[in-house]
């Protein structure tokens, strides 16, 4: 019986340790200090998802944040009776990040395991009691938020620039 | 002329001496007679002195010098146990008018407007109801004891004097007031001196903070010879304004002494002056000397009176100030009478609420809503729905305009009339410690305290609540909640037989699907689930010495672990254990409960393994006190890979363990056979969860939906073996820890529900009350509305998510403090007008 413990694939992050590493490279978390992220990194989890589950349902509340170390899933968008695949994605993928950040935000997005998933977890709750502790990394990480909402919306305009000036009304991201 | 002055009604208008007036004035009368009679007996050894001098020393009589240092002796006794029932009154009426006054403005904080309670932090009501109001209770006692029993002694003291001699009495007595009137003058200055040095002080302060932020900058120029002398001349600054500060201080105590020990000066130039010209005798000096020390202590008491009285009228004052306000409802009727049943019919024409600084947040809002309607208020953020149905429950007072219930007046109805009617589920509902049982049943017990009901009547029964806990959908949480309960061995006998059977039904359907998810207690496999003790013993101990607590000092067991050659592996395992987490926490101000669930270290041991990781940078392991061995063994023994990632376990160690676990094994069966129940699959697990039982095994994973999947296939045993009910009622029973923060959003917002529904009201106001529950959640209440309270009850749903209100009988669209439009769904949508906006607006934005 194999377990969640096993360690002969080597590069598979275990402990503390690892996680540390993965928290520490998120844009999220830019800037906030480091003995913050140990605090995030212990109060994190490795999680197992079986291939065909979902990892967040779009409409439910984003109760936390998953980094994909393992396996890949598909983020896909509820329309009706219709569902789009939106994007598929494998380790490395961390999504569910601005979800901490507000207390009731819901998913836009079904993110399901195509292969058995395995995932750094932390969740909100976890996040917001560490964040309260340390007001000083709110600035930091909202700031970090603002900055990729530029980036994004500048990187699409640059990409779209004609569909941009049909869709007026709905542009515009950045001018909140 | 009436002796007790007008009190007013309202707390916040009371004054501090009318304390002393509702005090318990049988004690205070009490302790006046206590008082004179004290008096009485502390002049008395004065006149004792003058007889021992002049007439048993100087006649030579060792009968009268027995009799009077006797009567002295008596006095003395006296006067002691005199002072002791003073102080034992006035500590008991001061803290009698201490709680008194703690209720009373306990009572009056929690009926003070919501306005309030935007301003005010939970913190400054708690440090003034706990610290702040003492200073009072202090000066409540000793309002009348103190100065009177002082200027009793005192006027006393001076008739004695004066009796014996008046100019040597006016002499003693004229000290005191120079003293008075020099010692505060110093008194003074020493204040402007401490301003002045915290004024420095702070200013200190600022240019550390300053330079120690802008270390990177002081580094970088290697500015540390300028920075250096910047601080120099603050740091000279502080020294002489410390100087002087002290210098005064110091004044002020030699003054005292000086003026303490100035009057045996005096009295012995004019007295010994008047003596040797015979015009008074040694035994009077004698008394003189003595009546002048202890003028000092009733002078003192005084003064330090005057500073407790000082204290007190600042302290309360800022209290009153503070908690100033009159609640905006009654709270009861006038005249009592039996509860209200209202329809749920609810009027609003025009309503306006206008807070300070004449912002309308509802601008004339006219509703009509007849009884068992359904209404949604919908609308941007910002757009009053909350506003008018927290208006239309007496949470917030409108302004203008007329509200109604029933017909009746929403702004002259009291308050119990209201919550006899009314159920509230606010966005982020309050959950209070206590039990799940007790949320649950917070608005019927409320009720039912208000209208003075005891015994069990009108508390819904058992199947009731589950009834409410499944319509809400927290029956699943409250099953988890059982399921991870202990049962204590010799209790629960019979649900223990059947929790074994339900083990085999399971393992005989579900075992195989779960080995991903479940480790199993396997004799022969590592269990990274189980701590490390739970690994060796591998059963339940039936010798008190073998229980997880006492293992790490049970002789039996470390030597166990020596001879196994676990010891010292373990203790490098504790170390680490402590020193990580230490590491990690050390810098987390105030970390709760939830910071140590993935550590082996518990919240109240954290200081003292703080400490331990400091002595193990100096000590070698094996070096450690036998305390230190200890608390390192304790938590490698309970060390669970699983669980505290903090450490991994080595291949090492675990080979170890898994040989010690027969090594274990064998040891029990030669030296204390019957000591541990080893895990058998036909057992019960004592030391384990329930739901550790059914599984005989652990479960690995967090994720919930395997856990609901396993939960399950529980759930339909349960119902096979007739225990459901059980264990639902022992889940009820789960302490929600302080505030509730044992449990998620989304189930706190159910239990807020279930509390609502529960009291059946004619009329629930929904303020997002689903916003923290998931899809599923959110239909299951929805159909719950649309089929049990549509027609039942009225309902006011100010709601946030659009596709929920197509059944509702109307809705209310508002805007900026109005309602825009208002009529039914498919009304509204014809029209398209705001509604029809705000759905495919927020339909193409979401």
């Amino acid at each position: 019986m194999s377990s969640s413990m096993d360690q002969r694939e080597g590069r598979k992050p275990s402990g503390f340790n690892d996680y540390l590493d993965i928290l520490r490279e998120l844009p999220l978390f830019t800037g906030v200090p480091l003995d913050v992220i140990k605090v995030l990194a212990y109060l994190s989890g490795l999680e197992k998802v079986p291939a065909g589950e979902a990892l967040c349902v779009q409409g439910d509340p984003m109760d936390r944040c998953f980094y994909v170390v393992d396996g890949s899933v598909d983020v896909v968008r509820q329309m009706g009776e219709h569902e789009t695949a939106m994007l598929r994605r494998g380790a490395g993928y961390f999504f569910g990040g601005l979800g901490l950040l507000a207390a009731s935000a819901k998913a836009l997005y079904t993110v399901r395991a195509v292969s058995e998933v395995e995932g750094l977890v932390l969740t909100k709750e976890k996040f917001q009691k560490t964040a309260q502790r340390f007001p000083d990394i709110q600035p930091k990480i909202l700031g970090n938020v603002v900055a990729h909402v530029f980036r994004w919306e500048e990187a699409f305009l640059t990409a779209h620039a004609e569909e941009c000036a049909c869709r007026g009304g709905e542009m515009g991201l950045s001018l909140f | 002329m009436k002796l007790r002055p007008d009190i007013p009604d309202a707390l916040y208008k009371r004054s501090l001496f009318s304390w002393v007036w509702t005090s318990n004035l049988k004690l205070q009368v009490i302790l006046l007679g206590v008082i004179v009679v004290t008096v009485a007996v502390r002049v008395l050894p004065l006149e004792m002195q003058k007889k021992i001098i002049n007439q048993a020393i100087a006649l030579q009589r060792l009968d009268l010098l027995l009799l009077y240092c006797g009567y002295y002796l008596g006095c003395v006794v006296a006067a002691s146990g005199l002072k002791l029932v003073i102080n034992a009154l006035q500590n008991y009426i001061g803290q009698q008018s201490l709680t008194d006054l703690r209720k009373q403005l306990y009572a009056h904080i929690l009926t003070l407007p919501m306005a309030f309670f935007r301003k005010a932090s939970p913190g400054m009501v708690v440090s003034s109801l706990i610290g702040e109001v003492a200073n009072t209770g202090e000066f409540v006692g000793q309002a009348v004891a103190v100065p009177v029993t002082n200027l009793l002694t005192l006027l006393a003291f001076a008739a004695y004097l004066f009796y014996l001699n008046p100019l040597m009495a006016l002499l003693s007595m004229a000290l005191y007031p120079i003293a008075i009137l020099v010692i505060p003058a110093l008194q003074k200055r020493a204040n402007a001196a401490n301003k002045q040095r915290v004024d420095t002080g702070r200013k200190m302060s600022t240019l550390i903070s300053e330079t120690i932020s802008g270390i990177h900058e002081v580094h970088g120029n290697a500015s540390f010879r300028l920075e250096n002398r910047r601080f120099g001349v603050m740091a000279d600054k502080l020294f002489q304004v410390r100087v002087v500060w002290n210098l005064y201080k110091y004044a002020i105590k030699v003054s005292n002494n000086f003026f303490q020990n100035l009057g045996p000066f005096i009295l012995f130039l004019v007295g010994g002056y008047l003596a040797i010209h015979g015009r008074f005798d040694l035994g009077a000096l004698v008394a003189f000397l003595s009546a002048n020390e202890k003028l000092y202590d009733p002078w003192k008491e005084l003064m330090d009176f005057y500073q407790t009285y000082q204290d007190a009228s600042v302290s309360y004052s800022r209290i009153m100030e503070y908690f100033q306000g009159d609640p905006e409802f009654v709270d009861e009727p006038l005249i009592p009478r039996d509860p209200l049943a209202l329809d749920g019919a609810v009027t609003a024409k025009d309503l306006v609420l206008e807070v300070p600084g004449g912002i309308q947040l509802l601008k004339g809002v006219s509703l009509d809503v007849d009884p068992g309607e359904l209404v949604a208020l919908v609308g941007f953020s910002g757009s009053g729905k909350s506003t008018l149905a927290l208006c239309l429950c007496q949470i917030l007072k409108y302004t203008a305009g007329t509200a109604t219930l029933s017909g009746m007046d929403i702004d002259t109805m009291p308050k119990s009339d209201i919550a006899d009617n009314i159920g509230i589920v606010s966005q982020h509902p309050f959950i209070f410690e206590g039990s799940i049982k007790d949320n649950l049943l917070y608005s019927i017990n409320a009720r039912r305290e208000a209208h003075g009901i005891t015994g069990e009547n009108g508390v819904p029964t058992l199947d009731e609540i589950i009834a409410t806990v499944q319509q809400v959908g927290l029956f699943a949480d409250i099953l988890r909640f059982a399921l991870s309960s202990v049962f204590k061995e010799g209790r629960k006998e019979k649900l223990v037989k059947k929790v074994v059977r339900i083990r085999e039904a399971y393992h005989e359907g579900h075992a195989a699907s779960l080995a991903e998810w479940v480790e199993f207690f396997d004799p022969t496999q590592y269990l990274y689930f189980s701590s490390v003790a739970e690994n060796l013993i591998f059963g339940t101990p039936n010798r008190d010495d073998l229980t997880p607590a006492k293992l790490p000092s049970s002789p039996f067991f470390v030597n166990f672990l020596h001879e196994s050659g676990l010891k010292m592996l373990l203790m490098q395992t504790g170390a680490e254990l402590a020193t990580r987490t230490v590491d990690i926490l050390k810098d987390v101000p105030s970390p709760d409960a939830m910071f140590f669930e993935q550590t082996p270290i518990a919240m109240e041991e954290f200081e003292t393994y703080r400490e331990l990781t400091g002595r193990l940078t100096r000590v070698r392991l094996h070096k450690l006190a036998p305390e230190d061995e200890r608390l390192l063994l304790t938590l490698a023994l309970r060390f669970t890979p699983g669980r505290h990632t903090v450490v991994n376990l080595s291949n090492i160690l675990e080979g170890l363990l898994l040989q010690g676990r027969a090594m274990f094994a064998e040891r029990i069966a030669t030296d204390f056979p019957g000591a541990v129940t080893f895990f058998r699959r036909e057992h019960y697990l004592y030391s384990m969860t329930v739901m550790d039982n059914i599984l005989f095994g652990r479960v690995k994973t967090s994720n919930p939906k395997v856990l609901d999947q396993i939960q399950k296939t529980i759930v339909s045993l349960l119902i096979e073996e007739d225990m459901l009910e059980r264990v639902l009622e022992i889940g009820l029973d789960f302490p929600v820890g302080s505030m509730g923060d044992r449990l998620s959003g989304g189930q706190r917002q159910k239990v807020a529900l279930a509390r609502a529904f529960l009291k059946e009201p004619p009329m629930l106001i929904l303020d997002e009350a689903t916003a923290a529950l998931d899809n599923a959640s959110q239909s299951r209440i929805q159909n719950l509305l649309e089929s049990k309270w549509k027609g039942h009850s009225t309902v006011i749903s100010v709601v946030h998510r659009l596709d929920t209100i197509k059944n509702y009988d109307k809705v209310a669209v508002m805007k900026a403090g109005r309602i825009i439009e208002a009529g039914s769904y498919t009304e509204l949508m014809g029209k398209k007008g705001m509604l029809y906006e705000l759905v495919h607006g927020s339909a193409g934005g979401a």
